[in-house]
């Protein structure tokens, strides 16, 4: 049998063509040691298990967390064999593989993060309360979108919901998420907020929730944010980059909108209110009045009660001045054929005079008449 | 719910709240009362056939994953 003679080069793009039909694409899942980057930029390191290990090429910018000795991930690329330096692995994406390792990166991406200001309190955003339009972001099949849709129907009315349905775990969640986000971000008429969901599951289930491209998504939104990832206990650091964070997706609908059944009772209290208050008003108005009208009568009165006593005053004075008075006071009045007598003067010998006191009147004849001066 | 029987909720609410504000305050004339009373009546029977009538719409932007 005659042998298949390569050059040095031939063997290496022979072996090169068997791998991308092999293994176009593959998984490997290992612990990762002797892990170093070199020029900001390359990053080397071993995947081993206690069978064999495997050296491993990738760039920072594929690294979706930081990565330590120690962790074990599953990495996802193609083997490769190099003209100068030999076999490799050149991966294309990592996870990391369990709760041990999903802790630690996590652990070091939040720190990261954190440093970074992400999740600072003084980004967060109000949101419209309740919002118009929702951007609901979740698998449209999921346990999740019935909760989310269940309750958000129990409580309000009148939503327009656009759910872009995603996957929300595996390799190609985190894509699907991002694109999810930015679909809604440039939209020419953005919802008023965005929902971004899962229900619960394992660490790894929910880990695209706690990659870094979906956390400076969910960070950059210019649409305001709330996520709800998995259970109460269940923890992603999306959640922490979000404007506002639930536990569960019922969680998020009781967040975003009110329920409608309080509204109405709200209403009703409304309705007895204004009806109150426009009595209270009417009330305040007649009590005005009121006040007018005794104002009025009393100035009435006492205008009067002037009027009388000063004109008692002067009928008093009146009355003092009287001629009756003035002969009570033993003054008489003297006429002669009708007339006032002013003078001794015009009284003659048998002239007969009226004599008027204050109670009768006498006649008298005149005897003598001496006129004496006074 | 067809968006042209769409009411925007938040500004009725925020408008009766101003009213309802307004009229227990009571520095106000009867006839501007009376105006805003019927007004205010107006808002609550809008709300209430609203959140009884109105529904969520749910439009489906890619096919469901």
């Amino acid at each position: 049998m005659e042998l298949i003679e390569f050059s040095v080069g031939e063997f290496v793009d022979s072996i090169n063509q068997t791998f991308d039909i092999a293994y176009p694409i593959i998984a490997v899942v290992g612990e990762v040691t002797n892990f170093k980057i070199s020029k900001g930029s390359w990053v080397y390191f071993d995947l081993k298990d206690d069978e064999a290990s495997i050296r491993c090429f990738t760039s920072v910018y594929k690294l979706s967390f930081p990565v330590e000795d120690g962790m074990v991930i599953k990495a996802v690329g193609k083997p490769k064999m190099h003209n100068l330096y030999g076999f490799s692995f050149n991966i294309q994406a990592i996870n990391p593989v369990g709760e041990g390792t999903i802790k630690k990166a996590t652990d070091l991406l939040e720190k990261k993060l954190l440093a970074e200001g992400l999740f600072d309190q003084d980004r967060k955003r109000s949101m419209p309360y309740p919002p118009d339009r929702i951007g609901l972001i979740t698998s449209g099949e999921s346990a999740a979108y019935a909760d989310f849709t269940k309750i958000i129907n129990e409580r309000w009315v009148g939503l327009d919901i656009d759910l872009f349905s995603v996957l929300v775990q595996g390799d190609k969640a985190p894509d699907e998420i991002c694109n999810a986000i930015k679909f809604f971000n440039e939209s020419s008429t953005p919802p008023d907020i965005l929902v971004i969901t899962r229900g619960g599951g394992s660490a790894e289930d929910l880990w695209a929730f706690s990659t870094e491209k979906v956390i400076r998504a969910v960070a950059g939104s210019r649409i305001p944010t709330i996520v709800a990832i998995g259970h109460e206990i269940d923890f992603s650091l999306s959640e922490k980059a979000s404007d506002r964070r639930a536990s569960t997706p019922s969680n998020a609908a009781e967040i975003i909108v009110p329920d409608k059944k309080q509204i109405s009772l709200n209403l009703a209290q409304n309705k007895k209110q204004i009806s109150q208050s426009l009595e209270n008003i009417f009330v305040q108005y007649r009590n005005e009045l009121t006040r007018y009208k005794e104002r009025l009568s009393s100035s009435i009165t006492s205008r009067i009660d002037n009027l009388k006593q000063s004109l008692d005053s002067k009928a008093s004075l009146l009355k003092a001045l009287s001629p009756a008075e003035i002969l009570k006071r033993g003054y008489s009045i003297i006429k002669k054929n009708n007339k006032l007598v002013r003078s001794a003067d015009e009284l003659y010998e048998g002239n007969v005079i009226g004599l008027q006191f204050y109670d009768s009147f006498a006649e008298v004849k005149l005897g003598t008449v001496n006129i004496k001066e006074k | 719910m067809a968006t042209k029987d769409k009411i925007n909720y938040n500004q009725l609410q925020e408008e009766l709240d101003g009213i309802l504000s307004q009229l227990q305050e009571g520095r106000i004339d009867v006839d501007s009362a009376i105006i805003k009373y019927d007004r205010g009546q107006e808002i609550i029977k809008k709300l209430e056939d609203y959140l009884k009538n109105a529904e969520n719409k749910i439009n489906k932007i890619n096919p469901v994953r």
